[in-house]
């Protein structure tokens, strides 16, 4: 299992495309931090104050989560495209084993690619507020600033395998990105306006209100640790029917 | 030892607007510990579907198979996947990947070493292009990658399917060499294949499939004679006294197009040519009447539907 775990964690960093990707955002994050600089740099009124860290990486979650559910689909779609998932098993016949360990990795990359965009662009805004801004921070921020940075890690996690699974149940990227916009924009967007009484077993909004750590707001009524619980059944669910389909369908 | 066991296996296909496609039916087959295997028939015939159920690619509809007495339709096959070493259609590297890489990545699932890697980087002939990109390789170079991927953990059984499909001549000569080397080593070499040329000349044993049924098996000689102990051409001028001759020595012959055809084992051709020479009857000359495989593979899989005249020829690249 082992050699199986360092085989597709090797294969995942190797690819092509999560580089491309993560050297995109971290490009993407420099050009913003510059925009803050410059604008902050303009005037009195607009100076960047760092402790607003945790709202601005509030705002960028949803585009990190974009990021790592692509990653995880693309990871595991392009396996079922190219047809290498053939070759695999046939060094790991055992399928179970195999879609677990590319859960794993999915869950690591997520977690660990933003964690990593989420203290490069806090770092990089830290030096525009030293520079043309304020560093001053109220008591207890550093511990809030980490929460964040940890909970948009953890929810990175599970769009990794949230992405890894979907594509593992269409066989495909682009059908697991596409099941995932058609989700997120559209069925979501039609329960929250026809069935608001739905809204507390949404995954976007359980998603959101873990992200923000803060208090319970209408409609969804619950805490943060019941929206990780709602996470939880979602991702066990994902899970489950994506490996029940990689173990009982035909690989052909 | 069987090393291969497969006994009335059935699968069918689901299509989307639910009719079935039966691929295999009822075939049963049993391959020897040893020796090169050849796995000969048309297109559809099911080979490549045997070669899925073997390695639990698919799940079989009825029976069984065993690979070294595990069931690997009962998820039995990781504890003997370290003896098998298979290539499944055309192999699929990774394109982004150099070969080498690709290679490391499955050595590292298997425990195998880099050293291993390496050495059979050589012996496959892509020492020179490991580290180039997958991506810019022909497909003979993707096809040598693939038998690099199945000799990887240096195993006793080799299941390949359409092995020389993309290379050219040479590589073609190389990869038949390279199966018999492996035969003659003791290991199991299991070659799905319709270029009937390639099996002849490569494989001891050979199974003819059509319509997902075993048609005829055994050894290539055994099957190439079709269960007769043979006969041999010979040419004479008198052709019609030579049949009497022969008859009256208890040597059963016909005039055919090519000469005179008596029914006797090409070892046992001296009887003919001293009852024909008593007669004052002199051979001007005396061959084995040997059918080629395309011959008999055509005569045993001719009702066949499927059967296209590329798949016949025996001869070429051999890439579809």
């Amino acid at each position: 299992m082992s050699g199986l775990i360092a085989a597709e964690l090797r294969r995942m960093y190797l690819r092509r495309m999560v580089r491309a990707f993560t050297l995109l955002a971290l490009a993407g994050l420099l050009v913003a931090a510059v925009i803050v600089y410059f604008h902050s740099s303009g005037s009195s009124i607009d100076r960047f104050a760092f402790s607003g860290m945790d709202e601005v990486l509030l705002g960028l979650g949803p585009l990190l989560l974009i990021f790592a559910l692509v990653l995880g689909a693309s990871y595991v779609g392009a396996d079922w495209q190219k047809g290498t998932v053939t070759t695999g098993l046939t060094w790991e016949p055992r399928r179970l084993r195999t879609m677990l360990v590319r859960f794993l990795v999915a869950a690591v990359t997520g977690f660990a690619l933003l964690l990593l965009l989420s203290v490069y662009f806090a770092a990089l805004l830290y030096l525009v507020a030293a520079t043309v801004g304020s560093i001053t921070v109220p008591a207890g921020f550093w511990s809030l600033l980490a929460g964040v940075v940890l909970r948009i890690s953890v929810v990175g996690a599970l769009a990794g395998v949230v992405g890894c699974a979907l594509a593992s149940i269409g066989r495909n990227t682009a059908a697991a990105i596409g099941a995932a916009f058609v989700y997120f924009a559209v069925v979501e967007g039609l329960i929250r306006g026809l069935r608001p009484q739905w809204i507390p077993y949404l995954l976007g909004d359980n998603a959101a209100q873990f992200l923000s750590g803060g208090p319970a707001f209408p409609p969804l009524n619950h805490s943060s640790a019941i929206a990780s619980v709602v996470m939880l059944v979602y991702l066990v669910v994902f899970m489950a029917v994506a490996a029940g389909l990689f173990v009982t369908r035909d690989v052909t | 030892m069987a090393v291969i066991e497969i006994e009335g296996l059935h699968k069918e296909y689901r299509r989307v607007r639910g009719s079935r496609v039966v691929a295999l039916d009822g075939l049963d087959l049993t391959v020897e510990e040893g020796g090169v295997f050849g796995f000969l028939g048309p297109n559809g015939a099911g080979k490549t579907s045997t070669v899925r159920c073997l390695l639990a690619l698919v799940r079989a509809s009825a029976g069984s198979c065993h690979l070294f007495g595990a069931n690997p339709q009962r998820g039995e096959l990781h504890k003997v996947i370290h003896r098998i070493g298979a290539i499944v259609e055309t192999p699929t590297p990774f394109p982004g990947f150099s070969g080498r890489r690709n290679l490391e990545l499955l050595a590292r699932i298997g425990g195998v070493s880099r050293a291993r890697v390496t050495e059979v980087l050589e012996q496959v002939g892509l020492a020179s292009r490991a580290d180039d990109r997958v991506k810019g390789y022909s497909l003979g170079m993707k096809q040598r990658l693939g038998i690099g991927a199945a000799l990887l953990k240096d195993p006793e059984l080799l299941i390949l399917d359409e092995p020389a499909n993309g290379l050219d001549p040479a590589g073609i000569r190389e990869v038949r060499e390279l199966l018999r080397s492996l035969g003659a080593q003791g290991r199991t070499v299991f070659v799905s294949s319709h270029i009937l040329s390639e099996v002849q000349q490569t494989c001891d044993r050979v199974a003819i499939l059509a319509r997902g049924r075993l048609v005829t098996a055994g050894g290539v000689r055994e099957v190439l004679s079709g269960g007769d102990a043979g006969a041999v051409i010979v040419k004479v001028i008198d052709e019609e006294r030579a049949v009497e001759v022969l008859g009256a020595a208890g040597i059963g012959a016909t005039v055919v197009q090519e000469g005179v055809r008596a029914r006797v084992a090409p070892d046992e051709a001296a009887r003919v040519t001293e009852a024909l020479a008593r007669a004052n009857l002199y051979l001007s000359e005396l061959r084995p009447d040997a059918k080629d495989l395309e011959s008999v593979f055509l005569e045993l899989t001719a009702d066949s539907p499927d059967l296209e005249p590329a798949e016949l020829r025996g001869k070429g690249s051999g890439a579809q």
